[in-house]
């Protein structure tokens, strides 16, 4: 349960964090885009606080893996600050993986 | 009493025969508390580490619950400053958590009642009152649902059980097995805290980082006050020499950069005093869950050795409830 929650929770204070810098440097869509994907995250985390993991299940395992990377390469790739659509790329992909664990955490 | 004196009590006086009757299943009762935990001075010393135990507990997740509270309305100035969007949907799903937490602050001022209680069983009403307060005590376990966990059913399954056995233990006087119950109860209670205390440390952390960012946009956005954190540092340039400072615009943004690193130095210190409070509450309940079983077990209680200490926990959780 904690690698999966800390995963989620990463991945949305990661976005949150840099939501007041990132935005300054991105046009009206991507700052809309931005918007809608940390809002997701926030959501995902969210979802999960009060209900109950199975670290068991080779799916969360199998997830929480991957969202653990992408949050890796997330923090490198707003650290940076470099190339904005790639980051935004970056962090979409990041949010499915938040957003499918989640679902997977709901629907058990 | 001695006979002489039975003698010469009026006769017809039911009330006082009453009173008189009351006065002495409770002291039996007392005296069977007593017995039960070795001494008297036993018996109040589980009673009151239980208190405090339980009072720290109640400030531990009144605070958490402030935590979540407050991150609601974070949440609102967020949408207000930053623009992000907060639905009425996970308003709900946040305030679900909240009243769960809740819950738990519900029970543990519950436990303070009963430890409270139990420090008057010598009253008329004594008995009655500390299976009440064991009853109510069940009745909250009974609500609770686990946060983030997969624990053992009989865990969470556990609790409310352990506190209907102390309240009727206590109400057919059987003090000893009511205070083995107790240590059940503590000992899963325990375990829940252990097992939920990824979660507590999530919400904590979460809520750090919520209010960091805004602080963060606030200061670099030159929406801070020049006489707080900006003026603070100057002033102590400068009163050793009686001046005060006058900052402009311009010094503020060059000072923003050594707040933004104040916040984060800051949320540092919010997130570790956080698990330092947990980590004392956990060993306070362990601990206190050891000294009931021993008390029941009539092992004498260890002289000389101090409770873990609840400040940290006291301490974190006024920092988080002050207004």
């Amino acid at each position: 349960m904690q690698d999966a929650l800390a995963a989620l929770e990463q991945n949305y204070m990661t976005l949150n964090q840099q939501l007041a810098m990132l935005g300054l440097n991105c046009t009206p869509d991507q700052k809309t885009a931005l918007m809608n994907q940390v809002v997701a995250a926030r959501s995902a985390y969210w979802s999960c606080v009060n209900k109950a993991f199975h670290d068991d299940d080779p799916q969360v395992v199998s997830l929480t893996s991957q969202l653990n990377a992408a949050n890796q390469q997330l923090s490198n790739a707003v650290q940076q600050m470099g190339d904005i659509a790639g980051t935004l790329t970056q962090i979409t992909q990041a949010v499915t993986l938040a957003s499918s664990l989640a679902a997977l955490v709901i629907s058990a | 009493m001695p006979e002489t004196l039975l003698h010469i009590r009026p006769l017809g006086s039911r009330a006082a025969h009453a009173r008189s009757a009351i006065r002495a299943a409770s002291l039996l009762i007392w005296l069977a508390f007593a017995v039960a935990c070795n001494s008297t001075s036993d018996a109040k010393a589980v009673a009151t580490q239980l208190a405090a135990t339980a009072t720290a507990l109640s400030n531990y997740y009144t605070a958490l619950h402030t935590e979540i509270v407050n991150t609601d309305q974070l949440n609102d100035l967020e949408q207000g400053v930053i623009g992000l969007p907060y639905d009425a949907q996970l308003r709900a799903s946040i305030m679900d958590t909240a009243a769960e937490i809740q819950k738990r602050a519900d029970m543990a001022n519950d436990i303070s009642t009963l430890a409270a209680s139990l420090t008057q069983l010598t009253t008329s009403t004594g008995a009655k009152d500390a299976s009440t307060a064991a009853g109510n005590l069940a009745s909250s376990a009974a609500s609770i649902k686990p946060l983030a966990q997969m624990l053992s059913p009989s865990v969470t399954a556990g609790l409310a059980p352990a506190a209907q056995e102390i309240a009727t233990a206590i109400l057919n006087h059987k003090v000893r097995e009511a205070t083995q119950h107790i240590a059940t109860f503590l000992e899963n209670f325990q375990k829940l805290f252990a097992a939920e205390a990824p979660a507590c440390k999530t919400i904590n952390d979460q809520y750090v980082g919520i209010s960091s960012t805004l602080s963060v946009w606030f200061v670099t956005n030159g929406q801070t006050d020049p006489a707080g954190y900006s003026s603070a540092l100057a002033k102590m340039a400068l009163t050793p020499y009686g001046l005060t400072a006058k900052i402009d615009a311009g010094t503020q943004a060059r000072i923003a950069a050594t707040e933004q690193m104040f916040i984060g130095e800051k949320s540092g210190d919010l997130i570790a005093a956080h698990t330092a409070a947990g980590k004392a509450m956990e060993d306070a309940l362990g601990d206190i869950a050891a000294r009931a079983a021993d008390v029941a077990a009539a092992k004498p209680l260890p002289g000389g050795i101090a409770p873990p200490s609840l400040t940290t926990v006291n301490n974190w959780a006024a920092t988080i409830n002050a207004k």
